[in-house]
């Protein structure tokens, strides 16, 4: 297989495409729901977020990216709908951070045997 | 039926990531359209449970059986860690769905 390889980033650049395809994965979730997203910007907003985690995931931790990665698109999405949809109940926002708590637990316990 | 929808969306999410690691592997059409099939799959039925259920609830909920089922493949197939703590964040995620399934 003589595949070309990426050329390494750096480790500091990784962290800066996790954020910005966290945020890209907020938008488009969002969009998946609320029709104000024009479908266009909701389509490149979902290539580009995987394009970048899956840069960001060659240089860096597989598991700590993906638990940021995680945490960002459940609290963003809690907050776009808190914005858009005029409030979450307490006991639902509870029940997402419990859940948000362990499926980061999960993620960042994934080295373990891997390889 | 959303409820359905969702899971199932959260599962065909698995096919894809497996996909991904199946293309690092050996990048022929045959996995690469079992990542795409997965995905694009997926994102329709997160799209139509969204009809009736909530971004926050539905996002996490597909997240979390995502990262579920992610481990279990994990666990069964490449070898990765099957320690009690990711054992009880398995059970604890499957508490909350159905809490979050109870209170919608």
């Amino acid at each position: 297989m003589a595949e070309k390889k990426d050329k390494r980033i750096s480790e500091s650049r990784a962290w800066a495409y996790v954020l910005l395809g966290g945020l890209l994965e907020i938008v488009w979730a969002s969009g998946f729901k609320y029709e104000a997203i024009p479908s266009i910007v909701v389509l490149v907003s979902l290539i580009v977020s995987f394009d970048l985690i899956i840069k960001a995931t060659k240089v860096l931790p597989v598991g700590t990216a993906y638990a940021v990665f995680a945490g960002m698109g459940t609290l963003g999405t809690t907050v776009v709908e808190i914005v858009l949809s005029g409030g979450v109940s307490v006991l639902r926002i509870v029940l997402i951070l419990t859940l948000l708590a362990f499926i980061i637990g999960l993620k960042l316990s994934s080295k373990g045997g891997e390889s | 039926m959303s409820w359905m929808l969702l899971i199932a969306a959260g599962l065909l999410e698995v096919v894809g990531v497996i996909g991904i690691k199946l293309v690092a592997r050996n990048n022929n059409w045959f996995n690469n359209i079992i990542l795409i099939a997965g995905f694009i799959s997926s994102f329709q039925l997160l799209v139509r449970a969204m009809e009736t259920i909530p971004l926050a609830t539905a996002y996490a909920v597909w997240t979390g059986i995502g990262t579920v089922g992610a481990a279990v493949v994990g666990m069964i197939f490449f070898k990765e860690s099957k320690s009690w703590i990711r054992i009880g964040c398995i059970l604890g995620i499957i508490f909350s769905v159905v809490g979050l399934k109870i209170v919608s």
